[in-house]
């Protein structure tokens, strides 16, 4: 063995231990001490908080625990220590959100979802632990959502849960809305006959197809097509039965239907076909909704405000701005709400792509700190009914937690350490994209 | 109905109509001249010194009097109780209220035109930007046109005599790649469509053979443009629009060789240019946060915490283009020291825009140009409460009344 072997082979033993260092922390206890930790447990908070975690779990969390030797120690003195963030409603991480055909419960985000692209690596650098991923808005009948963490390199590491719901658009691709329910409405109905066991209409189309998509699908077709054209031409029998299937699951609330509503008058055929199927909701509203306030507040459904919380809407007859405040109209209207992030930031973006933003946001316009960090944590846990795993620091929980530089929801504060299931995922110090962002380092 | 009565009833109607437009437009709650009006605020931001804690400020026909602690308060005065106070912030960079074309296309080359003419008073732009605390702006005119014209600043509520504060206040050059989009080297050169410069040597050629031209021919030239140009050459300030970090060398080439100075504005890549900059002492109106995409108009290269650099290096400059608050609290997150921010919307452009007698800072004598706030101002979570230009109230958050401190009571 000469020299230059020898260094490879030292080389080889060095990065063997790294690896054996960095899995033993993975799966090895943790504890994080000295930060005022924010449980989001019934408003309790620890001024000087221990949080032991094993095995990926939150073990203990108390003020005057005992540390065990073999714990690997994080100081967060002077910290704040909060549950990771849980998005309830991103279409981030895709490559395209939305489906040329219109109906497509068969399909599922996991397909899609690179772990690699940034957006999972800007979730972990605010805070996001688990993010839901649904398709787009622009789908009558969407694929499937599903949850998942924000730290992995594949998909199956890191889907937390595979199948959580399904996305329904209110909003007609093209042609007339009348056109649009109806076509919605029988697909329902034809799901719930194959959910009673009925024999479905074989005469029926298996999937109707936006005008739009059709005529590209015809040029397609005489073109010759690879297998992603007949996929979006027309779904095989398969294919078919499955998506009648999850779209059955809609039914009764087994799957989360979540509901994008363009406007106001959508909310209303919303509620309809919500309360004819018996659908458990996320309402995911658009801008114009506002005027639907108080119906929501009334049914008392979750709600996701559209990205944009502030604008201007002009009068259509005297040509009047008025300036809209979505958190302040949910919030009069007396009802609690969620966020989501500007998933498709642009060189005008100043803020609205962060949820830790667009809760300060909701705070200057008069909504609760507490309710407003409750809406990044506990509320979209519960919502997604994986309140049991996250959402909050409880014993038993994932230890899916955030260190934060000093007050939630404060110009200067900063995601320090966010960790995922016990394993540190983004640390501030050795964030290189940010320190090249801001400049911190020599000139370039 | 006679001919006569029924134009009478016309015109009655149509003067009628006029003055509610004209009530509706202006919007604001005016003061009867004479009275005083006397804001305290629990925490004051004069920007003319420390902050003052329980400060008051007395205001009276427009102006703002007498601005401390404990003063007295003349019989008959309005007090009005609000957490924070501040100066209204000044925007350096706008095309607030310019609809329509904002650059005259069939030259490239139009010093003499002045952007005042183009101002629809009544834009809804003024009233978005009163209702992000901004009183003044700075409008300047389309970066399409190589010398693109005059620049502006007006008030952004108000009698249009007194909103003018300064009708030409300087010219403003375009080195960037602006003046060349859509232009076609493929136009036949006698095509009326044809326009100069179809690339960045040409901007820069048209600026040089110019200045050149009215260096060299003296006074005999009387022409509109080159009177306007050799106002550029006599002194008269330069605002010139540049954003990639090369643009703000060429204008440091272009300055030192024809003997004017110029204030960069945009600047997106001015963190490149911190030496150059330093040396030239020029002065730059940023544009350039964000926190989305990093890569800003012309593909430049978007730094987040260039104003922390720029101030660090000791260039005097401001932040502009909208969103002031917002900025200037990202800007504190990403580096930039706080009282630095609350400079750089308020004294910082006033004084760049030869105007710090008059706006920017809350101090006897100035105009009153005031913001009230809910909170620290730069807190994300901190709200607007109302915006006053010359001592009269905007009165533009009707929908946030609720929300609004309505503590106003009679003395």
């Amino acid at each position: 063995m000469n020299i230059r072997q020898l260094k490879f082979f030292a080389a080889g033993i060095g990065v063997l231990a790294l690896g054996l260092m960095t899995a033993s922390d993975a799966i090895g206890q943790l504890a994080i001490r000295g930060g005022r930790v924010i449980t989001m447990e019934d408003g309790q908070e620890l001024s000087n908080g221990v949080i032991l975690i094993r095995d990926g779990r939150i073990e203990a969390v108390g003020e005057s625990l005992n540390i065990p030797g073999e714990y690997k120690v994080i100081d967060a003195t002077g910290q704040v220590v909060m549950p990771g963030f849980v998005d309830v409603h991103s279409s981030g991480g895709m490559g395209q959100a939305n489906e040329r055909n219109s109906n497509v419960p068969y399909l599922t985000v996991l397909d899609t979802i690179d772990p690699a692209s940034t957006f999972f690596e800007e979730c972990r650098r605010n805070g996001i632990t688990s993010a839901a991923i649904v398709p787009g808005n622009s789908t009558m009948i969407g694929g499937q959502a599903a949850v998942l963490k924000t730290s992995g390199t594949f998909i199956p590491e890191m889907a937390q849960q595979r199948l959580i719901g399904l996305k329904l658009s209110m909003q007609p691709p093209s042609g007339s809305r009348m056109s649009h329910i109806a076509t919605l409405r029988r697909e329902m109905n034809k799901a719930k006959k194959a959910k009673a066991g009925e024999a479905v209409d074989k005469d029926e189309p298996a999937s109707p197809v936006s005008a739009a998509a059709a005529s590209e699908d015809s040029a397609d077709e005489t073109a010759g097509e690879g297998a992603g054209e007949a996929a979006a031409a027309a779904p095989s029998a398969e294919q078919a039965q499955q998506g009648l299937e999850v779209l059955g699951k809609l039914i009764g609330g087994e799957l989360i239907a979540y509901v994008y509503c363009e406007n106001a008058m959508d909310v209303g055929q919303a509620l309809r076909l919500i309360e004819e199927f018996q659908l458990k909701p996320v309402m995911v509203l658009g801008r114009n909704c506002d005027k639907a306030a108080g119906i929501l507040a009334e049914k008392k459904l979750p709600v996701v405000l559209d990205s944009e919380m502030v604008f201007w809407r002009e009068d259509p007859r005297t040509r009047e701005e008025e300036k809209i405040v979505t958190p302040k109209i949910f919030g009069d209207a007396g009802m609690s709400y969620m966020f989501q992030a500007d998933t498709n930031p642009s060189r005008a973006t100043l803020g609205s792509n962060y949820l830790w933003y667009q809760a300060a946001t909701a705070v200057k316009y008069g909504l609760s700190r507490q309710d407003a960090l409750a809406a990044c944590t506990k509320l979209p846990a519960t919502t997604l009914g994986i309140d049991k795993q996250v959402g909050s620091i409880a014993v038993g929980k994932d230890a899916d937690i955030v260190i934060l530089t000093g007050e939630p929801l404060a110009t200067q504060t900063w995601v320090d350490k966010t960790i995922v299931l016990g394993e540190v995922v983004y640390d501030r110090t050795s964030d290189e994209r940010l320190r090249r962002l801001l400049i911190t380092g020599e000139k370039e | 109905m006679k001919r006569e009565t029924f134009f009478a009833v016309a015109r009655l109607t149509m003067a009628f109509s006029f003055a509610i437009a004209i009530c509706t437009t202006v919007n604001a709650r005016q003061q009867p001249a004479g009275t005083t009006r006397v804001i305290v605020a629990e925490t004051l931001y004069t920007m003319d010194g420390p902050a003052i804690e329980n400060g008051m400020v007395l205001v009276q026909d427009g102006k703002i009097v007498a601005v401390g602690k404990d003063l007295k308060i003349p019989a008959g005065a309005t007090t009005t109780k609000v957490s924070v106070l501040m100066p209204g912030m000044v925007d350096a960079y706008t095309s607030a209220g310019v609809t329509g074309g904002t650059a005259e296309m069939t030259s490239e080359i139009t010093p003499e035109m002045d952007v005042v003419h183009a101002i629809d008073w009544t834009s809804r732009d003024f009233k978005r930007a009163s209702e992000a605390g901004i009183t003044t702006v700075h409008v300047l005119p389309g970066s399409d046109n190589v010398f693109a014209g005059g620049s502006c600043v007006a008030k952004v509520a108000g009698e249009k005599q007194q909103r003018v504060l300064n009708g030409h206040l300087g010219s403003v050059l375009a080195v960037c790649s602006d003046p060349v989009n859509g232009n076609s080297s493929r136009s036949r050169p006698e095509s009326i469509y044809v326009r100069q410069p179809t690339n960045r040597m040409g901007v820069v050629w048209i600026i040089r053979s110019e200045l050149h031209k009215v260096a060299n021919e003296g006074r005999d030239d009387t022409s509109a443009s080159s009177v306007a140009l050799r106002k550029i050459l006599g002194g008269e300030p330069v605002f010139t629009v540049s954003r990639t970090g090369y643009d703000i060398e060429t204008v440091a080439r272009l300055n030192s060789e024809l003997g004017f100075k110029s204030t960069i504005v945009s600047g997106e890549e001015a963190w490149k240019s911190i030496d150059l900059l330093k040396e030239t002492g020029m002065q730059v109106i940023y544009a350039g946060m964000t926190t989305g995409s990093e890569t800003g108009t012309e593909r430049t290269n978007l730094h987040w915490n260039t104003p922390g650099k720029l101030q660090d290096a000791g260039i005097v400059f401001c932040l502009a283009g909208g969103q002031l608050l917002e900025q200037a609290r990202f800007a504190v997150r990403f580096g930039l020291p706080e009282e630095t921010a609350l400079n750089a919307i308020t004294t910082t452009p006033a004084r760049m825009l030869g105007l710090s007698d008059r706006i920017g800072a809350i101090r006897a004598g100035m105009d009153a140009d005031l913001v009230a706030l809910d909170g620290p101002p730069l807190e994300f979570t901190t709200g607007r409460i109302w915006t006053m230009v010359d001592g009269n109230t905007l009165d533009a958050s009707k929908q946030l009344s609720s929300v609004a401190s309505d503590t106003e009571t009679i003395q």
